[in-house]
């Protein structure tokens, strides 16, 4: 029967073509999958007519036959590969619909339609089967397949995105779009592969890449919409705007200060570094990516210093993938500093060559930031105002001029400058003056020296540079002298001259002058120093206990030559466990208390100067018993009751004395005079009297008698005069005069006056004597003295 | 059930034997076209003519009578004379000439179908020679030659030749083809002109071909004028 193996292929034969020819064709396109429909025009040309037969052929096989003399679904017939997927339909035109087409339907089919009546139609019809191409795939320029999201590019470089397109029938275009834009194509005739490939190149990548979408089409019908696959780049950005925010300015030295520093447009975000002076500071950078913004930010704090200002502050923004392209903001800075001041002298100036005289100019080198706004000068700590009269004249703010300079000049300088920001006073400029040596002493010196004893006379002086030489010279009554320089010693740094100076005879003795010699020249007024015969002092005579109580006595002696220097007498009291009391005075009277009752003490009593000690008076005293017990507010009870009643009685004694005296006086030039003291014991002490004579009188004819009538007959006075300056103590001390040659002092001359005042003044402290005393004064070494050293 | 189905078997290979159809004919002949197929065990439902795609005959056992013949212009069947292999066509015209197709089909439900086509080619000869004009003119020596031939109307338009004295002109420079020229009926006429310079007494011949049919005139150059 039928052999169902068997497939027919039908060739044509005979003397003409094979192939039948067609008149039109019409083609049909459609998609792999898709539907077709095959048009097939049944309607038969003339009225009466009708369809009989419609086959469909594919290259002479029919595949398709609807055979109108049979009736229902049997009257259509598909071949095996067709069915399911093809039927015919006459609504709305006649055609033969195929479902799922696949691409081995591509083919010529031709319909024939037969007639009754008409001549039989064929149709020739194309179906076109597209094969859809497959979804492009893009990949890098390195092969590697993107998806998505191409890059991250760098921004200013380029990229390639090649698509790659499989497959598709026809042979489909390629095309590269941005948007609606056609960047590239690739055409259907070029390049037969089975996957071809169409290249988008940017070049200089911009930021508006970002994110920029492209699509890769493949088309090649108009049955369907491309294909495409879209890809969206990603680039790294360089940062765009770099600024240090916060500018406030100025920054102060010790003052920490907050700068900010912001960078936008990186992408990822920037990194932000800041230098100064070639070298990286320490900050915090904080990033923030807001929306896109891509900005960092970075503080710096920090402590800038003076020699940050006028610096330039540098804050960059860097990429890590962009490596030579970094953007800086700038910020000169100005930093407040204190001012640091130096002084120095005017230019051309020697400073060791100043003189007095010369004038002097000073400048101050000021280094501040802002300026100073005011420059002042010190000297030795002391402010210098501008005064022209005593020629200290300040200019501006740099300049301070001395005119005239003396040596008070000479010290430590210093300009302080001041600003905002503080003071700044500049190391201290020591100026020296030169000048010639002036004597430290004013006043002329007088020394006592001994005969036959060295004495050591110094000489200082006051000099700048310090002396060198030093000049000494002896007048005396016979003139000047120079004093070999053997004899005394120099001491340069301490401007001293120390002579040692051994008078040896009367000649020996006169006026030292020194004088020093350094750079500015020799000094002008010398150092004087009157040499007087000087030794030490006789001791005190006659020395009298006076007031011995249980615990007290007065002591009074009559001194001794004084040695021609000044002298304190001492008493010292010996018991017989030791010393019991130290007494000095300046005068030879004491008054010891707290001796002890019923002692026996010895008295060591002499008189003391810068010669030396005088010889030793010794007494030997004992205290008296004590009395009663007393208590000391019954005492002093009975004390002023006693002493009440004994002072009205002791005031009508002396006033009736006074008139024995005034009685007596009149009567006769005798001096003997007595005064009887009262004392607390009722005992009298006698004051010893004196017996005037006619030698007393003769030694001292410029004695005044006292008011009192207390006389006095004062010592032969030594030689020389010597004019002390009073001291600390009640005693006073007398002028004397100038004598004729020569006497020592003898030990009968005593004077009683004194101690007598001072004793009565001492004991009672109601009476007092006065004394007047006339004197005169010689002028110190004059050039009538006439002894030689 | 829907469609019918059927298994795929077939192979009922109808085919073509062989087709006969006269390559050229003139017009008013007859011609009888034979289409022989082998049905191979198949039924045959229809054989087909077509000239150009249009079906001027067909052959249907189912139809009473089988034989129908479709008006086409330049085709006249002859239908007593046609049966499903033969289709004889009488009184050709020009518009006879053309691709004659015949297909051949089975019956339901495959209706495979074969088919074989052949080409027809209706002339018309030229019933008389070609005619020389231009060749009575008096010819000075060296002038040239001035003459036309035209055939006399034919279908196709005829191959025309210049002879010169036995020899083929073959210089194009000294033809000019005025191409075919429309005759009356449909027919063709041929035009050729020579442009040789003459030194002699020539004697020229104009050959007009179609096919194998051929016809010629000869001329000779009349009194050539010494000066």
């Amino acid at each position: 029967m039928l052999d169902p193996a068997f497939v027919c292929h039908k060739a044509a034969l005979g003397g003409g073509v094979t192939s039948p020819v067609a008149a039109t064709v019409t083609r049909v396109p459609a998609i792999v999958g898709g539907e077709a429909n095959l048009p097939c025009d049944t309607r038969p040309p003339i009225h009466n007519d009708s369809l009989l037969l419609v086959v469909w052929y594919r290259d002479d096989n029919p595949v398709y036959s609807y055979d109108t003399r049979v009736d229902g679904p049997s009257a259509h017939w598909i071949e095996d590969p067709y069915i399911g997927r093809a039927h015919w339909q006459n609504v709305p035109t006649a055609s033969l619909h195929l479902y799922d087409v696949q691409a081995r339907d591509r083919a010529i089919y031709r319909c024939r339609v037969d007639f009754h009546v008409s001549p039989t139609r064929n149709y020739k019809i194309s179906l076109d089967v597209v094969e859809l191409p497959s979804k492009p795939v893009v990949f890098d320029e390195y092969g590697k397949e993107i998806s998505g999201t191409a890059g991250p590019y760098h921004e200013g470089g380029e990229f390639k995105l090649i698509c790659s397109v499989t497959g598709g029938y026809p042979i489909p275009r390629i095309q590269w779009l941005q948007g609606e834009t056609v960047l590239a194509t690739l055409s259907a005739g070029e390049v037969m592969a089975p996957t071809r490939s169409l290249a988008l190149v940017i070049r200089n990548a911009t930021r508006a890449h970002l994110s920029a979408l492209y699509t890769c089409t493949a088309d090649n019908t108009l049955l369907s919409s491309p294909q495409k696959t879209t890809v969206k780049i990603d680039l790294f950005l360089k940062p765009l705007t770099v600024e240090i925010i916060s500018r406030e300015q100025p920054l102060s030295v010790g003052r920490q200060s907050e700068l900010w520093c912001k960078t936008t447009g990186a992408r990822p975000p920037a990194t932000i570094t800041w230098w100064l002076g070639g070298k990286k500071l320490e900050a915090i950078t904080k990033e923030t990516d807001v929306e896109d913004a891509n900005e960092t930010e970075s503080l710096l704090k920090w402590m800038p210093m003076k020699e940050h200002n006028e610096k330039v502050l540098t804050c960059r923004a860097e990429h890590f993938n962009f490596n030579r392209s970094s953007i800086e903001s700038l910020l000169k800075l100005n930093v407040y500093y204190m001012p640091e001041s130096t002084i120095h002298l005017g230019a051309k100036m020697n400073p060791n060559d100043i003189e007095e005289g010369d004038d002097v100019y000073f400048g101050c080198k000021v280094d501040a930031n802002p300026p100073a706004y005011k420059v002042v000068w010190e000297h030795n700590g002391i402010l210098l105002q501008h005064n022209p009269s005593n020629g200290v004249i300040v200019t501006g703010n740099t300049n301070l001029a001395l005119r005239n300079v003396s040596r008070h000049q000479a010290g430590q300088y210093t300009c302080t400058a001041s600003n905002v920001e503080g003071d700044g006073k500049s190391p201290y400029l020591h100026m020296q003056v030169v000048y010639r040596p002036l004597c430290k002493n004013k006043e002329i010196k007088i020394m006592g020296a001994a005969l036959q004893e060295p004495t050591t006379v110094t000489c200082e002086v006051e000099a700048y540079p310090p002396p060198e030489t030093f000049e000494w010279t002896l007048n005396n009554s016979a003139g000047s002298i120079k004093v070999d320089p053997d004899r005394f010693t120099v001491d340069a740094k301490q401007g001293k001259s120390l002579l040692t100076y051994t008078p040896v005879s009367d000649v020996d003795y006169g006026s030292l002058s020194c004088r020093a010699m350094n750079l500015a020249g020799q000094q002008v007024t010398p150092c004087v120093y009157t040499l007087l015969p000087a030794t030490r002092p006789d001791p005190p005579t006659n020395c009298t206990v006076y007031n011995l109580t249980d615990d007290s006595l007065d002591l009074l002696c009559i001194p001794g030559y004084e040695g021609g220097l000044q002298c304190i007498y001492v008493v010292e009291v010996w018991a017989t466990e030791g010393l019991v009391v130290n007494a000095s005075n300046g005068v030879a009277l004491w008054n010891l208390r707290r001796l002890g009752a019923n002692r026996q003490l010895k008295l060591i009593v002499y008189a003391a100067n810068a010669r030396g000690r005088s010889e030793h008076i010794t007494l030997q005293v004992e205290t008296a018993f004590r009395l009663l017990p007393r208590s000391e507010p019954q005492e002093a009870w009975e004390v002023n009751w006693a002493l009440g009643v004994f002072l009205g009685t002791a005031l009508t004694i002396a006033l009736i004395l006074c008139l024995a005296l005034i009685a007596t006086k009149v009567r006769s030039r005798s001096r003997d005079y007595e005064v009887t003291l009262p004392t607390l014991k009722n005992q009298m002490v006698v004051v010893q009297k004196r017996s005037s004579t006619q030698g007393a009188d003769d030694k001292n004819p410029d004695l005044i008698p006292l008011s009192k009538g207390l006389t006095e007959a004062p010592p032969d006075p030594p030689l020389y005069s010597a004019i002390a300056a009073p001291k600390n103590s009640s005693s006073t001390h007398s002028l004397q005069r100038t004598q004729t040659p020569v006497t020592p002092i003898s030990s009968h001359a005593h004077y009683t006056d004194m101690q007598n005042d001072s004793g009565r003044s001492m004991i009672n402290g109601a009476m007092r004597s006065h004394r007047e005393i006339v004197t005169t004064r010689t002028p110190l070494l004059a050039a009538h003295q006439e002894s030689c050293v | 059930m829907g469609v019918k189905t059927v298994m795929r078997t077939l192979c009922i290979c109808l085919r073509i034997v062989g087709i006969s159809v006269p390559n050229l004919k003139q017009r008013g002949e007859s011609a009888t076209l034979t289409c022989d197929y082998d049905l191979e065990g198949g039924k045959l439902y229809s054989v087909k003519w077509y000239r150009d795609n249009e079906e001027f005959y067909r052959f249907m056992p189912r139809l009473r009578p089988p034989q129908h013949a479709h008006k086409l212009d330049g085709v006249k069947v002859d239908l007593e004379k046609s049966t499903a292999r033969r289709v004889h066509l009488r009184d050709l015209t020009l518009k006879s000439r053309g691709l004659y197709r015949c297909e051949v089909s089975e019956e339901a439900p495959s209706f495979h179908s074969a088919q074989a086509e052949a080409f027809i080619e209706v002339y018309y000869f030229p019933r008389e020679t070609p005619r020389i004009t231009g060749h009575d003119h008096a010819y000075k020596l060296n002038e040239p030659l001035d003459v036309n031939c035209s055939s006399a109307k034919s279908f196709p338009a005829p191959d025309l030749q210049w002879l010169i004295d036995g020899q083929k002109i073959t210089d194009r420079s000294w033809l000019i083809v005025y191409g075919a020229m429309p005759a009356p009926q449909g027919l063709l006429v041929s035009t050729l002109g020579l442009r040789a310079p003459t030194n002699h007494r020539m004697k020229l011949k104009c050959v007009a071909t179609i096919g194998t049919h051929r016809r010629e005139r000869t001329a000779t150059i009349g009194k050539l004028f010494y000066l």
